[in-house]
């Protein structure tokens, strides 16, 4: 993890969804938000929400939205930008209390979480702080992003970025043994394809799909 | 290697692969292209038509229909056409009578590389190009990237 707070500590993931490809990411995003948000005002734990931009919006259309994140920076970014209720934290021991809540927005941590195991901990404390019924939004990074955003680039050429390509496509892992943060974030290029998984929460509570 | 791109009524092609079979021999092997549903889309955006508005037409019909016409006579916009989703081309094949041994899409996802040309000059950039086409070939989330797909069967 420290690796990864230390890449967000350098870049500034508060513009990142307001610039380059982005921007579609996160128009995208609002759309499928609100096809299954439940009307404002509803209490939406924005889980990883970096600073704040899911946040913000949210509150700004009368959700009740409270915010956790892994980087000191980030949570400092969301107080400044008028999120009410910030705390420092992991996803994978959310400090809410059972059922308190009728939305979960992951929009971050399944990408840092490398091992399946923590990726479905941090899903199912997300349907612990969910009431029955409520709806979890959970991001990941699609296995392809850095391939299509490699072609989109013009990193072909690049053959310091060929292994971390290659093992992206065979394992899915993406690691940055070198100093540029566009390496680290291939990621950052490829968010216009960045996929979205949904699990909405069984009014009887069966488990959560793991999958 | 073509027909299936211009036989617009799903009989037709099916005719054309059972033709196919007729002169193959016992055992012999088919190869079958055809143009994927998401090419145009995929083309659009590579080639930055989405500000041509005598474009949107043409797209939205592809993708809703898989219908391609060009009324207007710009040749960029191709001719009438059929494109297909990987399914259907498929199901196409072996309504035929073929036993599919295989299907895959033919560039992938390479042929969106930014300054294509330039990176197929270079051989190392051409290598990983061609690597990378066979390194997701598998993957049936990364089909419809593809502008070809090519099925082979096999006459039993």
């Amino acid at each position: 993890m420290g690796q990864v707070t230390a890449h967000y500590e350098s870049v500034s993931e508060e513009a990142r969804l307001r610039t380059g490809f982005g921007v579609l990411e996160f128009a995208r995003s609002q759309e499928i938000l609100l096809r299954y948000l439940p009307p404002a005002p509803a209490v939406v734990l924005d889980i990883g929400g970096a600073a704040g931009i899911y946040s913000t919006w949210l509150a700004s259309l009368g959700y009740r939205a409270s915010l956790l994140d892994l980087v000191y920076k980030h949570t400092a970014l969301a107080r400044a930008a008028g999120v009410t209720s910030v705390v420092q934290g992991d996803a994978r021991a959310l400090p809410y209390s059972d059922a308190c809540s009728d939305a979960v927005l992951l929009m971050g941590p399944l990408y840092h979480l490398t091992e399946r195991s923590c990726r479905v901990r941090a899903l199912a404390e997300a349907r612990r702080v969910l009431r029955p019924g409520g709806v979890v939004f959970a991001a990941c990074i699609c296995r392809y992003a850095s391939l299509m955003a490699a072609l989109a680039l013009g990193l072909l050429d690049d053959s310091s970025f060929e292994p971390i390509l290659r093992r992206n496509l065979d394992e899915g892992q993406h690691r940055n043994p070198g100093s540029d943060p566009l390496g680290s974030a291939g990621r950052r290029a490829g968010t216009a394809i960045f996929g979205r998984l949904l699990r909405r929460r069984a009014a009887d509570g069966p488990a959560l799909s793991s999958d | 290697m073509g027909p299936l791109y211009h036989l617009t009524e799903r009989s037709c092609r099916v005719r054309a692969l059972a033709e196919a079979r007729r002169v193959l021999r016992p055992g012999g092997v088919v190869f079958a292209a055809c143009i994927c549903r998401y090419a145009s889309l995929m083309a659009a955006l590579a080639l930055g038509l989405l500000d041509d508005s005598s474009f949107e037409p043409i797209l939205r019909r592809n993708l809703d229909e898989g219908q391609h016409r060009n009324p207007g006579s710009d040749p960029l916009y191709f001719t009438t056409a059929y494109m297909h989703l990987p399914q259907e081309l498929r199901d196409e094949t072996e309504e035929a009578g073929f036993m599919i041994e295989d299907l895959l899409p033919v560039e992938g996802p390479g042929w969106l590389a930014k300054n294509f040309e330039q990176a197929w000059a270079d051989e190392t950039q051409k290598k990983r190009l061609l690597d990378i086409a066979r390194r997701v070939e598998r993957e049936p989330a990364l089909t419809g990237v593809s502008p070809h797909l090519l099925a082979v069967g096999r006459r039993q």
